[in-house]
């Protein structure tokens, strides 16, 4: 490249010119390669969402999904049970909010709130009618529910029975400890919660063997008690005064 | 660099087309921190543009635009382009969406009517100049997007996110620093009744002085007419349910709340100092997954308004103590519209009675299909039935279908009639059914009373609380097609007397239903509830 100036001024118009020309054509070139990055860009990211849609189906993304099983009579099974769409959990807030509107008539419903241990929060249930019972869970203060165990479930029961087309909400929030149990921390936590629920046998068996050995010597007390009257009503003094006790009882009643 | 776009920016981005804009010579301002701001600018595809920390001395003559930016923002790779071209095509301030927030869930989009809080905007050298010259700092970023809103003379909005505040979004993002702040709040922005009814607010509030935000879920095909309406549109997913964003509404001087699903709002804002209105569109089969999510006393702030008699008497079936006026929406008056004729020569020219709406079992078409079964023949000869609606339940598809086969001289079905057929039905029957079991305020009903129509409602409609029987329409009680088919007969036998109560039906529209009432009542209560107490 030419880098001198010439001081002719028709050759400095030319010399304009050319550049004015090599800079649209330096132009043109990013122009086509932008294009081009667009394009790939774009084919990165459809690749990016096809690959998480697909992770989405086997990965963990039912895992924080409520489930809600209904035993028509043939007990609790994945033929009868309603699922929910992913939107439902909110992993920022942790708030799930659905709605379920039972099939078919039910005789029991079960509650997944997920597939991993958690801790579960203001749990509630539009339906007034409808309670809920933790049938792995441990209840904390506050209205909260902890269960360790990877299967959480709770049992709802109705007063008025579960009918086919029975609709209500569920709404709590919903924590997944997920790998912090197998982590130190969490396991620490379990291991203390261990102790403590040994610990809360231990006083319950002393109370349970406290009260069996209170509940023997009751017996006893009753079986001695029992001998005792039903030897009296036996006696010869017994059966003499009975004339007198019938005589008591007319002129009690008369009076 | 994809890894850092937000989920909506990234299906924006795959739809997005290459402009060629190389050859516009750009600056971007940026006096604060800038280092994500840097880095996003390391991959535009525009590509002639300089960052920079101040103007003087760098802005020569060949600039054609800067984009000014008061606080650090990652962009997308395609910001300079849309800038730049529109700068091209004429416009002299440009702005675009943004999202918010780490992952960037929340969404801003503005409208062209409403632009408060700018924190980045492209500006044309003219109205820089401009800026520049009225500008009392030097080359204060703040002032000078201020300056930028006020003077612009071509404003063009992108409808594109292409920035992103990892943030979260504030009140100053969408609200001037001394407008009056209004948040409409709804639970879904489809193109259903009620995101599309609450459209309609949204001038009545601005004709009021508000700066109007409108808080939903995700765009569903409503988004753009509050866009059109004036309003700015925040969205994110879990609105409703989350208290996130719940903030904008504190710091706004009106909240209207739409439907009976906002109810963990209202309860939030029970109490505070802004006042809320709460606008019930719901039919009873609303309230069993929400009823215990509703305040069980309202405060002064909340006051509560629904769309007629049914729709009250769905909120008092669980909380008989509120106090509820009612605001009905207005529908425009088509009677003064022109529109090409439905052809109805296939009813054979007998009275036509009409019933539209979804077959759905709360819709009741059964009910309908079941009373002019019961009509005596001679009596059902005598007119004509026509019932539009899509198949929503297979049972009831097959109750409409069943009796257009049973009857095919006088009883007719269409799925679907357009806009302009719809109307022009509405001027050429004599009388309109509504058998709804449940339904706050069917359209249809209203369209009739714009023509003059009268109506036979079911009381389990919003319309049976306006009507005064045999006045200006009839209502039937109990869903019971005997009390429908005896009401039908009356109707049928009595032709003159429907004619001659066009005058009253049209009245009982202007009253209740014109955009006119509707109007008034919105400003009044907007009015009351705003005005300090004495």
């Amino acid at each position: 490249m030419d880098h001198q100036v010439s001081q002719n001024p028709a050759a400095l118009c030319s010399r304009i010119e050319d550049l004015e020309q090599q800079l649209r054509l330096s132009d043109q070139g990013v122009s086509r390669l932008a294009e081009r990055c667009l394009a790939l860009e774009q084919q990165v990211l459809r690749s990016e969402e096809k690959l998480a849609a697909h992770s989405g189906c086997t990965e963990t993304g039912g895992l924080h999904l409520p489930q809600l099983f209904y035993d028509t009579g043939t007990g609790f099974s994945p033929r009868e049970c309603l699922t929910v769409p992913e939107e439902v959990y909110d992993e920022l807030s942790h708030e799930v909010s659905a709605v379920f509107e039972l099939p078919a008539d039910a005789r029991a419903l079960r509650l997944d709130p997920g597939e991993l241990a958690c801790c579960l929060t203001g749990l509630e249930i539009s339906d007034e009618r409808i309670r809920f019972r933790p049938v792995n869970g441990t209840p904390l203060r506050d209205g909260c529910l902890l269960f360790l165990d990877p299967d959480p479930n709770l049992l709802l029961e109705c007063p008025t029975g579960f009918s086919k087309g029975m609709k209500f909400a569920v709404t709590y929030q919903y924590y997944p400890l997920g790998n912090f149990l197998r982590e130190q921390p969490g396991k620490a936590l379990l291991e203390a919660l261990d102790v403590l629920k040994k610990q809360q046998q231990d006083i319950e068996r002393v109370y349970a063997e406290e009260l069996q050995s209170l509940r023997a010597q009751r017996e006893q007390d009753r079986l001695a008690y029992d001998a005792a009257l039903e030897s009296m009503t036996h006696s010869s003094s017994w059966r003499l005064t009975a004339p007198l006790r019938a005589l008591r009882s007319i002129f009690r009643g008369r009076g | 660099m994809y890894s850092s776009y937000s989920s909506l920016q990234r299906k924006q981005l795959t739809t997005q087309t290459y402009t060629d804009t190389q050859s516009t010579y750009l600056l971007v301002y940026a006096p604060r921190r800038r280092s994500a701001l840097a880095r996003a600018l390391e991959n535009q595809l525009h590509r002639k543009f300089r960052l920079v920390d101040r103007l003087e001395g760098e802005l020569t003559d060949s600039v054609e635009g800067v984009l000014l930016v008061s606080e650090d923002v990652e962009c997308t790779s395609t910001t300079l382009t849309y800038f730049a071209a529109a700068l091209r095509e004429g416009a002299d301030l440009v702005v675009c969406d943004a999202v918010f927030g780490f992952e960037g869930s929340t969404a801003l989009y503005l409208s062209t009517q409403h632009l408060p809080g700018m924190r980045c905007a492209m500006v044309s050298r003219t109205l820089l100049d401009r800026c520049r010259a009225e500008a009392r700092g030097k080359d204060n970023i703040n002032e000078l997007l201020h300056l930028a809103n006020r003077l612009a003379e071509h404003c063009c909005r992108v409808p594109q996110a292409l920035l992103h505040f990892r943030r979260e979004l504030c009140a100053g993002d969408v609200f001037s620093a001394a407008g009056k702040r209004a948040v409409v709040m709804t639970h879904e922005l489809t193109m259903t009744g009620a995101p599309i009814v609450l459209v309609s607010a949204i001038p009545v509030l601005r004709q009021l002085g508000y700066e109007v935000v409108v808080l939903g879920p995700s765009d569903e095909g409503s988004l753009p007419l509050f866009l059109d309406a004036g309003a700015a549109v925040v969205t994110r997913r879990d609105c409703v349910t989350s208290s996130s964003l719940w903030e904008l509404a504190t710091s706004a001087d009106f909240v209207l709340a739409n439907t009976v699903v906002e109810a963990p709002a209202v309860d939030t804002l029970n109490g505070a100092f802004v006042p809320v209105l709460w606008w019930l569109h719901d039919a009873f089969a609303g309230y069993p997954f929400i009823s215990h999510k509703i305040p069980k006393t309202l405060e002064d702030n909340v006051r509560v308004c629904a769309v007629g008699s049914h729709a009250t008497a769905a909120m008092h079936s669980v909380r008989p103590q509120f106090a509820i006026d009612q605001l009905i929406y207005g529908l425009p008056d088509y009677a003064q519209e022109s529109f090409p004729p439905y052809d109805l020569r296939y009813a054979g020219g007998r009275p036509l009675f009409v019933s539209v709406g979804s077959l759905e079992v709360r819709k009741g078409p059964d009910i309908l299909c079941q009373a002019i079964r019961l009509l005596p023949p001679e009596v059902r000869e005598k007119a004509s039935f026509l019932i539009v609606g899509k198949n929503a339940d297979k049972d009831m598809m097959h109750a409409v279908e069943d009796l257009v086969e049973d009857f095919p001289q006088n009883v007719f079905y269409r799925k679907r009639l357009e806009r302009p057929e719809i109307k022009s039905l509405m001027q050429q029957c004599a009388c309109v059914v509504c058998a709804s079991r449940d339904d706050p305020m069917p359209t249809f009903v209203t369209e009739g009373l714009i023509f003059g129509k009268p109506a036979i409602v079911s009381e389990h409609t919003g319309t049976a609380g306006l009507v005064t029987e045999g006045v200006d329409g009839f209502v039937y009680r109990e869903d019971d097609p005997r009390q429908l088919a005896r009401v039908l007969e009356h109707a049928i036998l009595h032709p003159g007397q429907l004619a001659a109560m066009s005058a009253d039906c049209r009245r009982l529209y202007e009253k209740h239903y014109s955009n006119q009432a509707y109007v008034a009542t919105l400003t009044r209560l907007v009015e009351e509830m705003t005005q300090p107490k004495k």
